[in-house]
């Protein structure tokens, strides 16, 4: 038992498409880390739309309980019935401390519960600290565009609410030893549903991930459009690289913000970034100046981004990513 | 105002979260610094000035901690420092500041959008010190009809618990309302708990991480993604719901906008003018409460050198590249 009087952990277990996601695995990890410290249980919950296989190998990662929920109003209004699952559990198993992965449905699901039980939230933790003299229980978080470290302390009634940054945590591997799964069944006619979904809407394509690639291809203003990304898209495929932005791409509505590299978006650290149609102002270099190699394409000689580049070509990207195009698929005979 | 189509009219109140919990102010490191002087042109506020060494100094009450100056200090002498917020909103009152998060102007675009095709009215609510008027006023001049200033020393230390007890004491004295938009985050924090918070004390429906939004479906049709796949979800009002940037492209200021504003002022409530339990606000009622806040030493960035900066066609140089593709062992 800790000194919070946490005895049990619940952890909320995200999906995508049928398989566990990689945030998820390291939300098991960091809940791992409590239990060593701490000495309490971990209980996951895994919402509905994942088959057995997936509850199984979630059991096998170390909670000491799996609880799947089943309910055939899931896939219409995913959040209520989801949030319903959790209050339930919650109710049935009083867990001092829910935590969720910091993903986009974590972080929602952590708002909507925090709001629904009342209780203190603190969200992206990279660590917890204990303050025994105190009885007092910290969140660590980074501040600031990451430039701080934050303590907050949980002040309020139990449970205690947080969100997990990703990529902070291991992913939790398989142990010997498994969980057990028990299935939770909601009644059907369980809230009123105040948004139901009308359209599925095909995913975007799948590239690596922006923040891990090795390669990057970025496009600024002088890509022009929608039209100039999908050029840039095959360059990346051909390289296997990532595509990325800047600002005016984004704001102009050619390209999604999650792709956006700089200040105040992602920072990326490829062994080969090029650049195309970029001016190169710090908002954007600040989040790619150490890329191994940076290749800068652009028709404007003045452009400050050719001071950063390893080799500039001043010239029409329209023109030249075509022919680089045509002439790596050459060189690679395919 | 009634739209003429529809003969639906919307009450949507845009959210704005502008005060950090904390404060961030620069530091020049004078034995490196070498007075080149280009902090002082970057810098909004014209807080740096030059010392007689000819080294350039940051006063650390005068300086707004925005930050804009660091990247561009050649010699890396500039440093943010950080302390918990425990200044008096009178100190801050003479400085004044427009709005700095884009996405901040992305939520107004998406209240006055809506307007524009349902009818209704726009007001812009922020909690903060006075200073924070400006940025009303902006998005007043934008196109939003009542702009409110939440500001109170005693709203100091909120959490997003507390904070949300002081917009729903606002949207109390509005008489409610069918829209609540605020940006999906700031580099103040993320508006979307305490939104969650309002949504539930107030029966509204909750949507965060929103990428389009129009009138549908009895009440607004929102996009989100979920995963890997992009859902179109049917909302029903009243509605919370937090916006991500490339929502819209936020209007301009346009000078007939500004003339309309001009002797306009935005309003200020304070907790007296609020409906709400009094000891709900600030730290007292605050589920977390920060505690400890540090900068992390900056990371050296490597100089980089100018490499080879080629001119020619575009055969050249798409083959010049290949070239160099194959040097660095990428193809």
């Amino acid at each position: 038992m800790s000194d919070t009087g946490i005895r049990e952990i619940l952890l909320v277990v995200e999906e995508n498409s049928g398989e566990l996601a990689d945030i998820s695995k390291q939300l098991v990890s960091a809940a791992l880390k409590l239990r060593n410290e701490w000495g309490c249980e971990i209980s996951a919950f895994l919402p509905a739309g994942i088959d057995e296989r997936t509850a199984m190998t979630l059991a096998k990662l170390g909670p000491e309980i799996v609880y799947r929920l089943d309910h055939p109003l899931m896939k219409e209004h995913p959040h209520e019935v989801t949030l319903q699952g959790l209050l339930c559990l919650q109710e049935e198993i009083d867990a001092g401390l829910i935590l969720f992965g910091a993903s986009e449905w974590g972080t929602d699901m952590a708002a909507r519960t925090a709001a629904r039980l009342g209780t203190g939230l603190l969200h992206e933790l990279i660590g917890f600290d204990l303050e025994p003299e105190n009885e007092a229980l910290l969140g660590i978080f980074m501040g600031f565009e990451d430039q701080l470290v934050c303590k907050a302390q949980f002040n309020g009634s139990k449970p205690f609410i947080a969100t997990v940054k990703p990529k902070v945590f291991d992913p939790a591997s398989e142990t010997d030893r498994a969980g057990r799964v028990k299935t939770i069944k909601l009644p059907f006619d369980i809230v009123e549903f105040k948004s139901s979904i009308t359209q599925i809407l095909p995913s975007p394509a799948d590239m690596p991930d922006l923040e891990s690639a090795e390669v990057v291809i970025a496009g600024g203003q002088g890509v022009g459009g929608e039209e100039g990304f999908a050029v840039l898209e095959n360059l990346a495929r051909l390289l296997g690289g990532a595509i990325g932005c800047t600002l005016p791409p984004v704001e102009q509505g050619w390209i999604d913000r999650e792709l956006m590299i700089g200040s105040t978006g992602k920072t990326v650290r490829p062994g080969l970034y090029i650049g195309c149609g970029i001016h190169g102002d710090v908002y954007h270099t600040s989040g790619m100046d150490e890329s191994g190699r940076i290749v800068v394409i652009n028709d404007d000689e003045k452009a400050p981004f050719f001071d950063l580049a390893t080799c500039g070509l001043i010239g029409d990207l329209h023109e030249i990513v075509p022919r680089l195009i045509e002439e790596i698929r050459d060189q690679i005979g395919s | 105002m009634v739209s003429e189509k529809t003969g639906t009219s919307l009450n949507i109140v845009v959210y704005l979260k502008l005060e950090k919990d904390y404060q961030a102010y620069a530091e020049v490191d004078q034995s490196t610094c070498e007075g080149c002087g280009i902090c002082a042109k970057i810098c909004p506020f014209e807080v740096p000035s030059m010392r007689v060494d000819e080294t350039v100094e940051i006063l650390p009450e005068k300086c707004r901690g925005c930050g804009a100056c660091v990247p561009y200090c050649k010699t890396n002498s500039i440093r943010m420092q950080y302390t918990l917020n425990n200044e008096p909103y009178s100190s801050t009152e003479l400085v004044s500041v427009g709005l700095r998060n884009p996405l901040d102007k992305n939520a107004i675009e998406a209240g006055l959008a809506l307007r524009d095709e349902l009818g209704g009215k726009v007001w812009v609510l922020a909690e903060g010190s006075p200073r924070f008027e400006e940025s009303l006023r902006e998005a007043l001049v934008m196109g939003a009809d009542e702009g409110i200033l939440l500001c109170d020393p005693k709203f100091m230390g909120s959490d997003h618990l507390a904070s949300s007890f002081i917009i729903e004491g606002a949207l109390n004295n509005l008489g409610g309302c069918d829209l609540l938009i605020a940006p999906q985050r700031t580099s103040c924090g993320e508006p979307l708990f305490c939104v969650a918070w309002v949504a539930e004390r107030l029966g509204m429906t909750y949507m965060p991480f929103v990428r389009s939004i129009e009138p549908g479906g009895g009440g607004v049709l929102v996009r989100r993604k979920w995963g890997e796949k992009m859902l179109e979800l049917s909302v029903s009002l009243p509605a919370a719901l937090t916006v991500e940037r490339g929502i819209n492209k936020p209007r301009g200021l346009s000078l007939m906008a500004a003339a309309r504003v001009m002797g306009k002022t935005v309003s200020r409530w304070s907790s007296e003018d609020l409906d709400f339990g009094g000891n709900r606000i600030g730290e007292a009622g605050s589920q977390v409460r920060l505690r400890m806040v540090e900068a992390l030493p900056k990371r050296r960035r490597k100089k980089r050198k100018r490499g080879e900066i080629l001119k020619g066609s575009p055969e050249v140089l798409a083959g010049t590249l290949i070239e160099r593709l194959k040097e660095w062992q990428i193809l």
